[in-house]
């Protein structure tokens, strides 16, 4: 399998606070992977050391062997657990915004999306409810013919229903040669769609294992491995 | 990318720059009937004080309100494109949208500057034809040759130094000044946004430092040039024995020493602030 990401001795402190302790993870193309682990454990830190928001204290990130930077972020589709759009824009705007700046968008794919789940491409953000917002994100991010997408936290605030529809989309969306990195604490909801999980805690790795390793080995679902491996 | 980021920049800045210069220009149309109306009165009643008070007062008024209209414009499109605009679009939650494009962060600074710089240019050049609407009238524009004339021989006059090239470079510093306070500030936010907690607070901070460094370097250099100028025994009479017992070669000198140290302290300060700006937002980024 060809590699996509590669973190060597990855670190990261804020002041006295370790939040990525000397990582050493390697991420292949064409995976489905959970990153998950207890609020505070360095998920949405490692997130963003590889969209380029932080910078590492210590050790090397690579995604297609270069450091994160303008030519990585390219191919990285990124959705941060915050909606980071100007209220008064548009969904019309925001499609405009994402075909100048991405090269990979697909605007086809992203009004059919939208369509699916009733937004009004006229709307603005301003009139649109937290979810409908987090929808119309998620949906510019797979929109993008990437070849990572990191989703932090990608349902937890829209209904159930429109999460299988995206959790669909995810699975339907990318292509063979893409990864997706989802951090998520609903863990039992994304199971099904995974095939690979990296279980952090504390800055530290605990364990990278296949989904199917872990039902076959431990016999158990991810979510009740989950719970076990982190008990309070 | 610069271009994308330019455009998209002018998109979301126009929102707001354009109507509140519209507002400007139609108060200055209002204001420029009201003026009409009162060099017109034909009504004027010696005898009726109330009256003729009452009218004096309404016109303070207006005017005030005018200048304080002018002043509002000018605070505004100031503090919004070098403050506002700049710090919600890369260090709020916007900022996770913004530097995760495929952008440099200097394409990122050149593109806010660019649009900052235009609007703030434009903002004065407007306020400027506002005045200008609401003043003229047919002497101003007869009257108009005689004071460019006193301007430009004034000029030579008292800065012993050709109108002309005097005040080229007074127009190039002040647009060298505009460009450089304006990444004076994205170097302050970018510092201040760099820290885990009270980042206006040490935004701010970071501005006062500034402040009291340029102005000790100012004072410093005041004091130098001024000693150099015009003291008999001073320091360009010692050094260079130039200028002795002469006002005009003193004032020339002057004149070009301040411009000079002017240009070349803005362009030092704005490309150290471009460089601060720049390395605190690629390395030392901090979204909450």
């Amino acid at each position: 399998m060809e590699q996509l990401l590669n973190c060597q001795n990855l670190t990261k402190r804020y002041g006295y606070k370790t939040a990525l302790d000397s990582i050493n993870l390697t991420i292949e193309r064409g995976r489905i992977i959970g990153l998950l682990g207890p609020n505070g454990s360095g998920k949405t830190t490692l997130i963003k050391l590889i969209n380029g928001l932080l910078t590492p204290t210590d050790g090397l990130l690579l995604i297609n062997g270069m450091a994160p930077g303008p030519e990585t972020k390219k191919v990285v589709s990124y959705l941060p657990e915050r909606t980071y759009f100007n209220s008064w824009m548009k969904v019309t705007d925001i499609l405009d915004f994402f075909c100048d700046f991405y090269a990979d968008f697909d605007r086809n794919r992203a009004m059919e999306m939208l369509h699916r789940l009733n937004i009004n491409e006229k709307d603005r953000l301003s009139t649109m409810s937290k979810g409908t917002k987090e929808k119309v994100q998620l949906i510019m991010v797979m929109s993008r013919d990437a070849d990572l997408y990191c989703l932090d936290e990608p349902i937890g605030g829209v209904d159930p229903a429109a999460r299988d529809y995206i959790l669909q989309t995810i699975i339907t969306n990318y292509n063979e040669r893409a990864t997706v990195l989802i951090s998520t604490h609903l863990i039992s909801d994304i199971e099904n769609v995974l095939d690979d999980v990296i279980f952090i805690q504390n800055g530290h790795v605990r364990l990278t294992a296949s989904v199917d390793e872990i039902r076959e080995q431990e016999g158990k679902s991810v979510d009740a491995l989950f719970r076990e491996v982190f008990r309070c | 990318m610069l271009g994308k980021l330019i455009k998209h920049e002018f998109k979301a800045i126009n929102r707001l720059m354009i109507p509140l210069h519209i507002g400007l220009l139609a108060v200055t149309v209002v204001g420029r009937f009201y003026v009409q109306f009162v060099m017109n009165r034909t009504h004027i009643d010696y005898t009726n004080t109330s009256l003729r008070m009452w009218e004096g007062l309404m016109d303070v008024m207006l005017i005030s309100a005018y200048v304080i209209a002018l002043i509002a414009v000018y605070i505004i499109t100031w503090l919004y494109v070098s403050v506002l605009r700049p710090r919600k679009n890369l260090f709020t939650d916007e900022g996770y949208l913004m530097h995760t494009l495929p952008a440099s962060t200097s394409e990122h600074i050149v593109s806010k500057l660019v649009v900052a710089s235009v609007w703030r240019i434009a903002d004065i050049l407007l306020i400027c034809l506002s005045i200008f609407i609401m003043v003229v009238n047919k002497y101003i524009i007869q009257d108009f040759g005689e004071f460019w004339h006193e301007l430009w021989f004034g000029f030579s006059y008292i800065f012993d130094v050709p109108a002309g090239l005097g005040m080229s470079a007074f127009l190039l510093i002040e647009l060298i000044s505009i460009v450089s306070s304006l990444l004076i500030f994205y170097a302050c936010i970018a510092i201040g946004h760099s820290f885990n907690s009270h980042r206006i607070l040490a935004s701010i901070g970071v501005f006062v430092g500034y402040n009291i460094i340029n102005n000790l370097i100012s004072s410093i250099f005041t004091a130098i040039v001024g000693v150099g100028s015009f003291g008999s025994s001073s320091f360009y009479n010692v050094f260079f024995g130039i200028g002795y017992n002469n006002p005009y070669v003193n004032a020339a000198r002057y004149f070009w020493l301040n411009m000079g140290f002017a240009a070349v302290f803005s362009l030092v300060m704005g490309a150290a602030a471009f460089v601060l700006a720049n390395h605190f937002m690629s390395r030392w980024l901090n979204l909450e």
